[in-house]
């Protein structure tokens, strides 16, 4: 058996009998009770106010931002206007100035130079370096392959040394194929020392292309 | 509401909007009702029955009702719930002034036997005449040695369980479980808000009437009676169906002095109701003849219980008696009644009289609507 030996509560009005707990009844009321209730939209209300304000600030700042983006800017268009004047100015020229574009277009070798005195080793004095561009095209636009060749004259002091010599290069320069050129002349008063021109090839890579593709014909003519 | 609802309450405005869930469990029927308060006063949120009866009957509500909860648009889980009176065992346990160190035992003792349930009993009292004295100086507890009275209220804990579950089945949250007898004093009480003296109400369910005074807003006396709705029902459609059919039978029947309670009588029911209103039209002064007997019984109940009433309230009379529940508005047993008791009785109408506007439905059996009423408006009278 259950008993549940407490009085009847005198409610805040007519008492009653209730067989369930009186808090049961007490936490109803409570969830009715106005203060806490306003306490909570109040509360909510002034959340939505400040998330509200925080939004429209924000809106604001960005509308700034965008209306000072499209604003016409006194600098770029005097810039633009200048820039403008020299592309029409540059018209003019337009025939010479082609070429000497596509040229300077093309890779260039100076990074390579500086520092091929020092990988070409000791005993070994650079004279003269020529190099070319050697494109071979189909029809008028493509290009089916390209090579840069280096031709480097050079006094060489060992023999040992001159042949090792295409090796270092190709090393350093990361080209594909070197040799000795044919027409090496002894030095007067230099002991042991030769002029011998090395030739050295590799794939170039043209603007416009993936992957450099050398001629098919193996490269250096010898 | 107007009267005593918006005179006294004018800060429920700002409490809510809509009153808690009421749900009374009925004998025939569950009822739903909640209130919503407008501009233009209150009105009738939403009002729901759901027919059924027998122990079964819980579930049959929320197998109705659950399919179209949402069509209800109750606002709010909180749920004010009762449970009718035939479940309740209603006992006024006198305590004499040296046994009150006794006082928990006997009504412990007094619960146990008046409920059976395996799973259980609850139970609560409450003093009847606590001191409480009147405005009008009625109450008579004067002395200390006046005998106390408590009112012990004991309900089952598989019926309480029941209706628990029920309530939370439907997604509902009960706080409240009271005895239809306190929101139906409740509501009758917001109707009678400027009547000093005390009154009564007759509560005439269909297996059961309970019969309460009220006096100071407070409930002084209570008492289940003898005549219900279903004995009322079958008088008079027995007494119609003589009207209706003079056969042989019935003529030898009479004649021969055999007593009506001895006849095979055909099974009433609520849905008898319509048919015996359409019958009885025309028959007023033979309805109120063949009532007079049941209604002299009644009377006699309510004569003993004002003698007792009036023993401790210094000879205090009944100003009026008001009528709810099913028996309420059988025909002529308004006039029956009041001819029987010879002080004005009339049949609960508390949406009209606190003017909560409300559907014709609601409208059409106010009576019916009383407990429903006296759980939504608990926090606000």
């Amino acid at each position: 058996m259950v008993y549940s030996p407490w009085p009847c509560h005198a409610s805040l009005r007519m008492r009653t009998a209730d067989f369930l707990p009186l808090e049961a009844y007490e936490n109803h009321l409570e969830r009715r009770r106005t203060p806490k209730r306003l306490a909570i939209l109040g509360a909510f209300a002034v959340l939505c106010l400040v998330g509200g304000g925080a939004v429209a600030l924000e809106a604001d700042h960005q509308s700034g931002l965008a209306e000072k983006a499209e604003a016409p800017n006194q600098l770029e268009t005097t810039a633009g206007e200048e820039l403008r004047g020299l592309y029409k100015e540059m018209n003019q020229y337009v025939s010479r100035l082609d070429p000497l574009a596509d040229h300077l277009r093309m890779p260039a070798l100076g990074g390579l130079l500086a520092e091929l005195a020092g990988a070409a080793g000791e005993f070994v004095q650079i004279e003269k370096i020529e190099w070319a561009h050697d494109v071979k095209r189909k029809g008028v636009i493509k290009i089916d392959s390209a090579e840069i060749h280096l031709a480097i004259t050079a006094l060489v002091r060992g023999d040992q040394n001159l042949v090792d010599l295409p090796a270092r290069l190709v090393d350093y320069t990361g080209f594909t194929e070197a040799y000795i050129g044919g027409n090496t002349e002894l030095i007067l008063n230099m002991n042991d020392t030769v002029r011998a021109t090395i030739f050295i090839s590799g794939p170039l890579l043209l603007p416009g292309f993936d992957t450099p593709v050398m001629h098919s014909n193996g490269g250096l003519q010898r | 509401m107007r009267g005593t609802l918006s005179k006294k309450q004018t800060p429920v405005k700002f409490i809510t909007r809509t009153s808690p869930v009421a749900v009374h469990f009925g004998a025939l029927d569950t009822r739903l009702l909640q209130l919503k308060e407008g501009p233009t006063g209150w009105s009738v949120h939403c009002a729901e029955t759901v027919d059924g009866s027998g122990p079964a009957h819980h579930t049959a509500i929320v197998e109705t009702l659950l399919p179209r909860w949402k069509e209800l648009k109750l606002r709010g889980k909180d749920c004010l719930a009762s449970i009718s009176g035939e479940k309740i065992a209603v006992s006024l346990v006198p305590v004499e002034p040296h046994n009150r160190e006794r006082m928990q035992q006997t009504l412990k003792e007094t619960a146990m036997r008046s409920v059976a349930d395996p799973e259980g009993v609850t139970y609560r009292y409450l003093p009847l005449s606590d001191g409480l004295k009147g405005s009008d100086g009625l109450s008579g507890d004067d002395g200390i040695n006046v005998r106390e009275e408590m009112l012990l209220l004991s309900v089952g804990q598989s019926e309480l369980r029941r209706c628990t579950t029920t309530l939370e089945s439907l997604h509902l949250r009960p706080v409240s479980m009271e005895v239809s007898a306190f929101p139906l004093a409740r509501t009758m009480q917001a109707m009678q808000s400027h009547v000093t003296s005390p009154w009564g109400f007759l509560h005439l369910g269909f297996h059961h009437s309970i019969f309460g005074i009220m006096l100071g807003g407070e409930l002084r006396f209570m008492k289940p009676m003898q005549l219900t709705g279903e004995r009322l029902l079958t008088t008079l459609e027995k007494s119609l169906a003589r009207f209706e059919e003079p056969d042989s039978q019935a003529i030898a029947n009479l004649l021969s002095g055999m007593q009506e309670e001895q006849e095979p009588v055909a099974k009433v029911n609520a849905e008898t109701v319509p048919q015996i209103t359409l019958k009885a039209a025309g028959h007023a002064t033979e309805l109120l003849h063949t009532l007079r007997l049941e209604a002299e019984a009644l009377a006699q109940e309510v004569r003993a219980c004002l003698r007792h009433f009036a023993d401790r309230h210094r000879g205090a009379k009944l100003h009026n008696l008001q009528l709810a529940g099913f028996g309420a508005a059988l025909p002529e047993v308004e006039n029956a009644l009041q001819n029987a008791l010879n002080f004005p009785t009339t049949i609960a109408k508390p949406f009209t009289t606190l003017g909560i506007k409300a559907p014709e439905s609601v409208l059409a059996e106010e009576h019916l609507w009383c407990i429903p009423l006296g759980l939504a408006m608990r926090a606000y009278v």
